[in-house]
């Protein structure tokens, strides 16, 4: 609490301690969420900037630091993708893009998988199994009903599952 | 049971959840919902093993550098410090500008508020040395008696603010009215006219009488 006032009322130390207790966090979740190191640290610099700049619009009574950062990165992120959307119309364009180089490794594989899926499929996976949030604390950062979180995980597993199951399959 | 009302359980033991005996029986009976176990504790086991690179270490003194601009460039006090005292300011500011009342204004002020009580004394009154402008000199002046009196207020008539603008209409006036608004007036002749300085508002409201002088109908014929 002490620390937050201290940030709050432009203490550097004070921000850099609490970039250095909540980056992983939303960095994690960031690059689950684009399966893109760069972009997840675009959105990463985008989240602590936008904290620097409101850092007064966060209220400790209403809950933790890290769950509204998460929050703010949730936002950030759906923002950028439909900006995405609204600016790259044509599917050739992709085309053009050069592809990434691949990686075959099985984290880099689950990685992928997880990217490929839905997004709410994806949230509710990097929330409540990657991120280890109880299904209390997912349902409150998603704005949804307890047992959503909880049918969309499983959904989410289920697909993931005959993903890599798939994918041994086609390996052996 | 089939095994769609187990798939929710066997999802959340592979996670390493709690679920009930049944389930767990039924998982292990079962082929098809041995091979879901199977399959969601093999990515239960990957997820943990799952390694996230770090963020950039370049990205810190980044941030750090955005933050002492804003700091530098934004005051520290939060913006709800700010509001009470922009507003006040803007009070301050609204009340240096306000043009001053007019001169009329302060005639009302300077009146005090007795009791609306005016004596005509039967001998004629003395040169008026106050206000000379005011005072209108009688045509007859053993028939009209010329009376120096200050501004009384209207009872029951809100008094002129300090801003407000007001205007001094001269007028005859039947006592008889004078005396139905409250005032006493002490004279023989009840149709008797009276000459005043009526102080009237913006609204038109008559706010406050002097009485010149009362000019009794018996002189007057």
């Amino acid at each position: 609490m002490d620390l937050l006032r201290r940030f709050q009322d432009g203490d550097r130390d004070a921000f850099t301690s609490v970039y250095r207790a909540h980056h992983p966090a939303v960095f994690r979740f960031a690059l689950h969420m684009t399966g893109d190191r760069q972009r997840a640290a675009e959105v990463t610099q985008d989240v602590f900037v936008w904290l620097i700049h409101h850092a007064e619009s966060f209220d400790p009574a209403r809950g933790e630091l890290g769950a509204f950062l998460l929050g703010v990165t949730r936002k950030i992120l759906q923002r950028a993708n439909s900006d995405a959307r609204r600016f790259l119309p044509f599917e050739d364009l992709r085309e053009t893009a050069a592809p990434a180089p691949r990686d075959d490794s099985e984290a880099d594989e689950l990685r992928r998988a997880i990217a490929a899926l839905p997004e709410r499929y994806r949230e509710a996976v990097i929330l409540c199994d990657l991120e280890e949030k109880s299904y209390e604390e997912a349902a409150s950062l998603l704005e949804c009903a307890l047992g959503t979180v909880r049918s969309r995980l499983h959904r989410a597993r289920e697909l993931l599952g005959r993903k890599l199951k798939a994918r041994q399959g086609c390996s052996v | 049971m089939n095994c769609r009302q187990f798939k929710g359980d066997i999802i959340e033991w592979a996670r390493g959840g709690r679920v009930s005996a049944e389930a767990r029986n039924h998982a292990r009976s079962c082929p098809d919902c041995w091979g879901l176990f199977e399959e969601q504790s093999l990515l239960s086991e990957r997820e943990r093993s799952l390694n996230v690179l770090p963020a950039p270490p370049d990205l810190e003194a980044r941030l750090l550098e955005e933050f002492v601009r804003v700091r530098r460039t934004r005051p520290s006090r939060a913006p709800w410090v700010l509001v009470p005292l922009a507003v006040a300011a803007a009070l301050i500011l609204v009340l240096a500008l306000k043009p001053k009342p007019p001169q009329p204004a302060p005639v009302a002020a300077r009146v005090p508020a007795p009791a609306p009580s005016i004596l005509v004394s039967p001998a004629p009154a003395p040169e008026p040395v106050r206000q000379p402008a005011a005072v209108v000199r009688p045509r007859k002046p053993r028939a009209a008696r010329v009376i120096e009196e200050p501004f009384v207020q209207i009872p029951y008539t809100q008094p002129l603010a300090p801003w407000e603008r007001g205007e001094i209409v001269r007028m005859e006036l039947p006592v008889a009215a004078l005396i139905a608004q409250g005032f006493s007036i002490a004279t023989s002749d009840a149709g008797a006219a009276a000459r005043a300085d009526v102080l009237v508002g913006e609204d038109g409201r008559a706010r406050a009488v002097r009485l010149i002088s009362i000019s009794e109908r018996s002189t007057e014929r």
